[in-house]
């Protein structure tokens, strides 16, 4: 709601598309999902990452400048009690972790496919 | 570091045993200031040097101290911000070296297989893949699952900008057929809430209201009282990577540092968006040296 309906990031991501497809390329944007970083005590506000906050302004940015979007937080929804699981097991893998990827790049997968 | 000072006290012991008890007391006395003083430099230096967090490609003037959820408050290099960005970007500063690319990509032929299909993606620390192995990262099963090369330009803590910046330098190297970028709003946030706050790094960050609720380390604290709370040490940090027991500790230990943290050493400051955004980006186009707030 607030982020993209700014001039920052969705002017940033406009003009990034403009230049790629004038250059004959195609941009497309995913949204990570906060499962793959997710911790319990953190700086980061998962908890109002899409949909709550940013994530339909969003999606309204992407569909008004026709870009391809994949919001991957409504796909991990299913799969984020298994990856926050193996999250609290190791120490250092919180940040990122090798069982919220594998997820990743099976949903990314068909996405990129499609483009 | 511990068992070298128990062994100093035991040869300490041994080899005073027919001294008086004051010179004894004297001599485990100086042992263990010393031990204390060898754990505390070695930590410091942990800390300042922490290899996760810091690195060459971060380039700024001055240590700022950040909050890892891990290991406490350290020091470190700031994350590149916006007006450096300005400056790679308007003098040319050789980004490969700047920021180090955690991907040394060879550069592609400028012709195309049959059926290639090139993907760059831009994006932060998640596509990058931090903290994880390079075969374990979306990128590299995606390149094998695909069977088409992916070439990764994320750098972690960076936002949307610097994935424009990186863009226009590297398309006509790679290529693409496809431009990916893996959004994750934290650096954008962060990065404006920086601006604004003048917080030096966002502590803690939450939702409030309207906005969002930022609680920076006051600079007034003193360095002293932030090392020693903060959960939990290096040492300990590493040491207990491979227990269950001190992993169980760490996270005690964290638990009680936010309870103590939040009552008594956190400064809150309020960030609205709606009104902050507009506030930093008055007067401000999206070309060149204009990054610059």
């Amino acid at each position: 709601m607030y982020l993209s309906s700014e001039k920052a990031v969705c002017s940033m991501v406009s003009e990034i598309n403009k230049d790629v497809t004038a250059k004959g390329g195609l941009f497309a944007v995913v949204m990570i999902p906060y499962v793959l970083g997710d911790r319990k005590y953190s700086s980061e506000p998962f908890d109002v990452y899409p949909p709550q906050y940013c994530g339909n302004a969003f999606v309204d940015c992407m569909s008004r400048n026709e870009i391809p979007f994949l919001n991957l937080h409504e796909a991990f929804d299913d799969a984020s009690l298994d990856v926050n699981d193996k999250n609290t097991v190791f120490l250092f893998d919180r940040h990122f972790n090798a069982g919220g990827h594998e997820k990743a790049a099976e949903l990314l997968f068909a996405f990129e496919r499609n483009c | 570091m511990i068992d070298v000072s128990v062994v100093c006290i035991l040869v300490f012991l041994w080899k005073t045993r027919k001294t008086g008890r004051r010179e004894l007391y004297f001599g485990i006395a100086a042992i263990l200031i010393f031990s204390f003083l060898s754990l505390f430099v070695t930590e410091l230096i942990l800390r300042v040097y922490y290899v996760d967090n810091l690195s060459d490609s971060r380039i700024g003037r001055k240590f700022v101290r950040h909050y890892n959820t891990d290991v406490g408050i350290m020091l470190h290099k700031p994350m590149p911000g916006r007006e450096k960005l300005a400056e790679f970007y308007s003098n040319g500063v050789n980004l490969e070296k700047a920021f180090q690319l955690r991907d040394q990509h060879v550069v592609p032929s400028p012709e195309k297989e049959e059926g290639e299909k090139r993907i760059v993606w831009l994006g932060d620390s998640m596509t990058e893949g931090a903290q994880v192995s390079n075969e374990e990262r979306f990128l590299s099963l995606l390149e094998k699952s695909t069977g088409q090369p992916h070439y990764s330009l994320a750098v972690g803590g960076t936002s949307t900008d610097f994935a424009k910046v990186m863009i226009d330098r590297y398309y006509d190297v790679f290529k693409p057929d496809i431009v990916i970028l893996g959004f994750y709003p934290l650096n954008d946030y962060e990065e404006f809430g920086r601006q604004y706050s003048d917080c030096g790094f966002a502590s803690l960050f939450e939702p409030d209201g309207d906005g969002f609720r930022y609680a920076c380390v006051e600079n007034k604290k003193s360095l002293f009282y932030s090392f020693f709370l903060q959960p939990p040490n290096m040492l300990f940090h590493y040491a207990a990577y491979w227990t269950v027991l001190g992993n169980v500790l760490i996270e005690a230990r964290k638990e009680l540092y936010f309870r103590i943290a939040e009552k008594y050493y956190y400064k809150p400051s309020y960030f609205h968006p709606a009104r902050d955004f507009k506030k930093l980006f008055e007067n401000n186009d999206l070309k060149g040296d204009v990054f610059i707030f």
